[in-house]
């Protein structure tokens, strides 16, 4: 069994690929903990120690804690503390020096530790602060600022800088900082402060809270709040000291948990994991399960064809007194080296590249080694390469001597065993029922509904069942599907004759060719076709929520203004839409506006021409033309406003009080709300039919829709003119948000609105979502082409006879190139064309269950199937260029040396 | 090289009449220095169109090499072949692919059929390796004259050997081929077989004049023949016109006996016979001719 090194070289491969997947996720997992873990003890500092208020612990009162009620305050006082660090924090907003022109900037206040030995910031430059009126800038915000050492700061709690009654404390800046784990960055940087400094900033808030000045001028240190201290102890101190300093704050903090850095992380990564592995590592590796199955799939393939082609020797073995057993052992032998070797050589190849992206200093990659990562994909890779090759050893051990005596006819009958049949058939049948039973709940099903997730647990493991039989019965339709394929490539020539030819002798690898790669093609169709279906049904359900692009509100528009707004980059078209401000009454009557408490519902009335549906707006209203005489209202109307709104059905009556514009939300023109004179504004008062409809126009997306020959007998003009934009999805959306912000400007808009930038989201969550998946199933796609290479190089090498003697009768090196590549691509693209179709049906299954009560359409992901058509095509070809050359290398002379 | 011809070679020679194929002072080396083997020492021969060739003896004594580096399987050390009046020496795989398919065939020990293909997907082979249609009457006048017209439709391991065989003969004719090189072409079957076989070659060259060339090491096959060479240590030690079985078996007896002194004594083997008289080499290039 030792010639055979060789030809398994892709079978390692493949276990290679799968182990370095599983030892490269493990890896990942130990830097996501390790990040985890560093994140999570940045505040520490230099400090030992933290004692934390227990969140569960409810002993104490509605009063939030202060440092003096949870004992916080007393632990500089015990015996063996060095330094201690509170986490009081105040939010302030800054300027420099006492000059009004500088622009403010709104920073952390955050206190320095008592002895400034223990901060999570870095000192960059400069001193700490050692008194108040004195503190140390974070460098960016600083920069900010254009203050620098020796400069003065001032700042107060006040946001708004409204209230004039704060005094604003003003400091030297003594140094600058830096924040490398970004605790402060978000909230503009970090600004430190003595104690004294922050009692001051917490006296400000009170102020503002209008507490009593009496109440004020008590506040003191221990009054603040602070949910944990960061402390450190004596240097020197002998562990059992520690543990007495440690005990002794322990009995002095209430509802508090005093630990080490350590512990606090350990407890921490166990809360996050939950004692296993990191949940991003847990789904990544299972996609390395699943490419580990393709492997086998290879393996076992390699295992079969191997005993297949060494039967004459196999029988030679048991005609000279080899047991059965002993054919059984030498086969799983083979099997545990060729497993062990190869996922050495991949979980050292995983260590290789996270050593080489961490010494380029790839953003967050460092190698951090772990048992787990060694020995876990040794070990599975090793049993399952055992696994795969054991039916194998079984098939070897049905060699009877008497095979070494008698021809063998190396060509294989198609067709499976009964129960196979049976059993594929049974779950094909009852997966397939499933799948659209599930269908038929989810779309009959409300959107509201508890069991929403229903549908979904009875489609999955439906599809599941059905790829099961699929995958079960490749014997059977493989061979059918690859030889009505193989009848049209005959007709491009010789090649393509024998190509064919060649995968009708071997239905039975070729169908466990196929198998594999069907499995992973299978599951790229799957992700693919369920991201485009669920991103068709989303983009259904973002038409009603977000029916306009983007609008350019009130603009004043000259003639050639839509023209300039359609030349925009990245604006597809633009037109302007007249609008009309309306008010209507809960009770259905026409509002009374002189009467404030009859509350009417301000919305806008907006005037949408046929020709801009489908256009600058979703084609949403169920129809293309907008009647005259009616008013289409938003379905969620009432059920948003339900106490100012009427609650609307189709074909009720409307009353309204119609006045030509509004400014804006805040100010309408018509109603009698900010003191406005409506007799001098035209009004009319008009009763419209009722069509409901599922669109969301307007800022307010309530407003409602006429047509324009309705707008035309209300008898007044709509007074104000939006503009409606319809967006290129592809655009670069800062840039257009930029661009249409200066448009906005230059048009004397009121507001700029754009839905756009949501749908962008949600396209965009879609989409990573889906090149996520697709990126971690492409190793099981690779494993399963590496498995096309493997089987066409174990038939190159049991052709050889064949092969040479078409070459020794005429055909050219060229031509048995061409033909190994034609049975390349035959298997591929049998099983390409098969995993579309099923991974098409499992997506949109997928994408209807998921999405229960939605329209779901089927919506085909032609550039992904292309994509995965012309890739395994192009993997095809590649994969038959080296049995390729191994076959022309074959001379033809050995067409007329004896049979081995 | 040469403008060397390909496909659309011409059928005409431009050497001898009446010559189908030549050896030039051929030799063939495997591997290099000491531990080289001379399978072919300077052979000169030329083989007559329309007639039946032999070429025997022992195994190793380069008699299969010859044929080899005749049909264009195998390359030259040195020296040239000229087959239909080209030097196939200078050829490159390609040239010598398409010589093979169009004016070559070929009969192996083994028949050597594809097992996926029927008797006359087989037969037609190398005129569907040609993207040619194959002329029906041909066929199936072949498959009449080898007695194998109702086996067309089954597959190889359907036929016994004999048929296998004749199927085999009849895709060494299909291209109306210049020469047939057949390797042993009754090893594998039994002695009814092979007298078919051999009297199918016979009557082929006798009614068509096919220039057949055989490789055999037995001696009542050469006597099928119109002449028999003898080879030994990569030498011709004879050149027998109109062979008979007994003369034939002597010759390649002797050859035994002599290798066997030789192996014992040591040293290379002297020619029995003088090599058989050959038309003048003629130098029609220097090129050392290695592909």
């Amino acid at each position: 069994m030792k010639r055979s090194r060789r030809t398994l070289i892709p079978a390692g491969i493949a276990i290679a690929i799968a182990s370095l997947f599983i030892s490269a996720t493990l890896l990942l997992g130990n830097v996501l903990d390790s990040q985890a873990v560093k994140n999570f003890t940045s505040q520490y500092g230099n400090a030992e120690y933290s004692a934390k208020l227990d969140n569960d612990s409810a002993s104490y009162t509605s009063d939030s804690p202060t440092l003096a009620t949870t004992g916080f305050a007393k632990i500089p006082s015990v015996d063996g503390v060095s330094d201690v660090r509170y986490s009081t924090v105040e939010s302030l907003s800054i300027s420099a020096g006492s000059s009004t022109s500088s622009t403010n900037q709104y920073a952390m206040g955050i206190e320095l530790s008592t002895k400034a030995g223990i901060m999570p910031i870095d000192l960059t430059d400069g001193s700490w602060p050692s008194k108040a009126g004195e503190t140390a800038l974070d460098s960016d915000l600083a920069q900010k600022l254009g203050v620098s050492i020796g400069d003065t700061v001032t700042f107060t709690t006040d946001y708004t800088g409204d209230d004039a009654t704060l005094t604003p404390i003003t400091a030297h800046v003594t140094g600058l900082t830096d924040d490398p784990h970004e605790l402060y960055s978000l909230s503009g940087g970090s600004v430190t402060l003595t104690s004294d400094d922050m009692v001051e900033l917490a006296r400000q808030n009170l102020r503002l809270e209008s507490s009593s000045a009496s109440d004020i001028a008590k506040f003191t240190h221990d009054d603040m709040n602070a949910d944990t201290v960061y402390f450190s102890l004596d240097q020197g101190l002998s562990d059992s000291q520690k543990n007495t300093v440690i005990d002794q704050i322990r009995s002095q903090v209430k509802d508090a948990k005093v630990m080490s850095r350590a512990d606090d992380a350990n407890e921490y990564m166990r809360s996050l994991n939950g004692g296993g592995v990191n949940p991003v590592t847990a789904v990544i590796l299972v996609f390395a399960v699943l490419a580990m199955f393709v492997a086998a799939l290879v393996i076992a393939n390699t295992f079969r064809v191997l005993v297949t082609q060494r039967r004459r020797t196999l029988a030679l073995l048991r005609t000279i007194g080899a047991s059965k057993g002993q054919v059984h052992r030498s086969v799983l032998a083979e099997g545990v080296v060729l497993g062990l070797e190869y996922s050495i050589a991949g979980t050292a190849l995983a260590y290789i590249i996270v050593a080489i992206l961490s010494a380029a200093k790839v953003q967050g990659i460092e190698l951090i080694p772990s048992v787990a990562s060694i020995l876990v994909p040794i070990v599975f890779a090793t049993v399952i390469t055992v696994l795969a090759s054991s039916g194998a050893a079984q098939l070897a051990t049905s060699v009877t001597p008497m095979e070494a005596l008698r021809p063998i006819d190396a060509t294989e009958k198609a067709g499976i065993k009964a129960a196979r049949a049976v059993f594929s058939v049974l779950f094909l049948g009852i997966g397939l029922v499933l799948c659209f039973r599930a269908m038929s709940m989810a779309a009959n099903m409300s959107t509201d509904s508890q069991n929403y997730a229903v549908p979904l647990f009875i489609a999955v493991p439906a599809c599941i069942l059905v790829f099961i039989g699929l995958i079960m019965s490749t014997q059977a339709w493989v061979p059918w599907l690859l030889s009505g394929l193989g009848h049209l490539v005959s007709l491009t020539g010789a090649s393509g004759i024998i190509a064919a030819a060649n995968i009708r002798k071997n239905p039975r690898r070729i169908a466990a060719t196929s198998g594999a790669l069907l499995i992973g093609i299978t599951l790229v169709a799957t992700v693919a076709t369920g991201a485009s279906c669920a991103m068709a049904a989303v983009n259904h359900e973002l038409d009603s929520h977000y029916s306009v692009d983007a609008s350019i509100d009130g603009a004043t528009i000259g003639s050639d203004t839509i023209d300039r707004v359609k030349a925009t980059d990245g604006i597809t078209d633009a037109m302007s839409i007249g609008s009309y401000s309306v008010a209507m009454s809960s009770q259905g009557t026409a509002p009374d506006l002189s009467d404030v408490n009859s509350t009417p519902a301000q919305t806008s009335m907006y005037v949408i021409p046929d020709s801009a549906i489908g256009t600058v707006v979703a084609d949403t209203f169920g129809t293309h033309h907008l009647e005259d005489g009616v008013v289409y209202v938003p379905s969620q109307l009432h059920a948003d406003a339900p106490n100012t709104t009427p609650n609307l059905a189709n074909g009720d009556k409307l009353s309204m009080v119609v006045t030509p514009s509004k400014d804006d939300m805040n100010t309408l023109v018509c109603g009698p709300y900010d003191g406005i004179d409506t007799s001098q504004t035209p009004q009319t008062t008009v009763t419209l039919t009722v069509q409901t409809g599922t669109f969301a126009i307007g800022d307010d997306t309530h407003s409602l829709a006429i047509s324009e020959g309705t707008a035309r007998s209300l008898g007044i003009d709509p007074g104000r003119h939006d503009i409606w934009l319809k967006v290129d999805k592809n655009a670069d959306t800062s840039k257009l948000i930029d661009d249409l912000g200066k448009m906005a400007t230059d048009l004397n808009a009121t507001n700029l609105s754009g839905s756009f930038i949501y749908r962008k989201m949600f396209d965009m969550v879609i989409d990573i979502a889906m090149k996520v998946m697709l990126a971690l199933l492409s190793v099981a796609v690779i494993i399963a082409l590496v498995g096309v290479a493997n089987t066409l190089s174990l038939s190159v090498i049991e052709r050889q006879r064949e092969s040479a003697t078409l070459r020794a009768i005429g055909m050219t090196s060229g031509q048995l190139r061409a033909s190994l590549a034609w049975e390349s691509v035959l298997i591929s693209l049998g099983a390409g064309l098969a995993g579309l179709v099923a991974g098409g049906f499992f997506g949109w299954v997928g994408a209807v269950t998921l999405l229960t009560g939605a329209t779901v359409p089927f919506a085909p992901n032609w550039p992904v199937y292309i994509g995965i058509v012309l890739l395994s095509l192009v993997a095809a070809l590649l994969a038959s260029v080296l049995p390729a050359r191994r076959a022309t290398k074959v001379p033809p002379v050995t067409a007329l040396a004896d049979a081995d | 090289m040469t403008a060397a011809p390909n496909a659309t070679m011409p059928m005409a020679g431009m050497v001898t009449a009446g010559t189908a194929i030549q050896a030039i002072d051929v030799v063939k080396d495997y591997g290099t220095g000491d531990s080289a083997v001379h399978a072919l020492r300077h052979v000169n021969v030329a083989f007559e169109r329309g007639k039946f060739t032999a070429i025997m003896g022992p195994s190793g004594s380069g008699k299969s090499t010859l044929m080899h580096v005749l049909s264009g399987l195998d390359s030259v050390t040195s020296g040239h072949v000229m087959f239909n009046g080209y030097d196939i020496t200078t050829f490159n795989d390609k040239q010598l692919t398409l010589m093979r398919r169009d004016y070559v065939g070929f009969i192996f020990q083994s028949f050597n059929l594809l097992p996926m293909f029927t008797a006359e997907q087989n037969i037609v082979m190398p005129l569907t390796l040609a993207g040619k249609k194959p002329d029906k009457q041909w066929l199936h006048r072949l498959a009449a004259d080898l007695g194998i017209e109702d086996r067309l439709d089954h597959r190889p391991s359907e036929l016994s050997g004999g048929q296998q065989q004749r199927v085999a003969i009849a895709r060494a004719l299909i291209t109306h081929p210049h020469v047939v090189f057949a390797d042993e072409p009754t090893g594998a079957l039994d002695s009814v077989s092979s007298t078919e076989v051999l009297s199918m070659l016979r009557r082929l060259v006798d009614e068509t004049s096919q220039t057949v060339i055989m490789v055999t090491h037995d001696a009542a096959a050469a006597a099928y023949a119109d002449r028999a060479l003898v080879f030994s240590d990569g030498r011709i030690v004879a050149d027998v016109n109109h062979p008979t079985e007994e003369r034939m078996s002597e010759l390649v007896m002797e050859q035994r006996h002599s290798a066997a002194k030789l192996a014992a004594a040591g040293a290379p083997a002297a020619p029995v016979a003088p090599a058989a008289p050959v038309t003048a080499p003629t130098p029609v290039q220097n090129d050392p001719a290695r592909r």
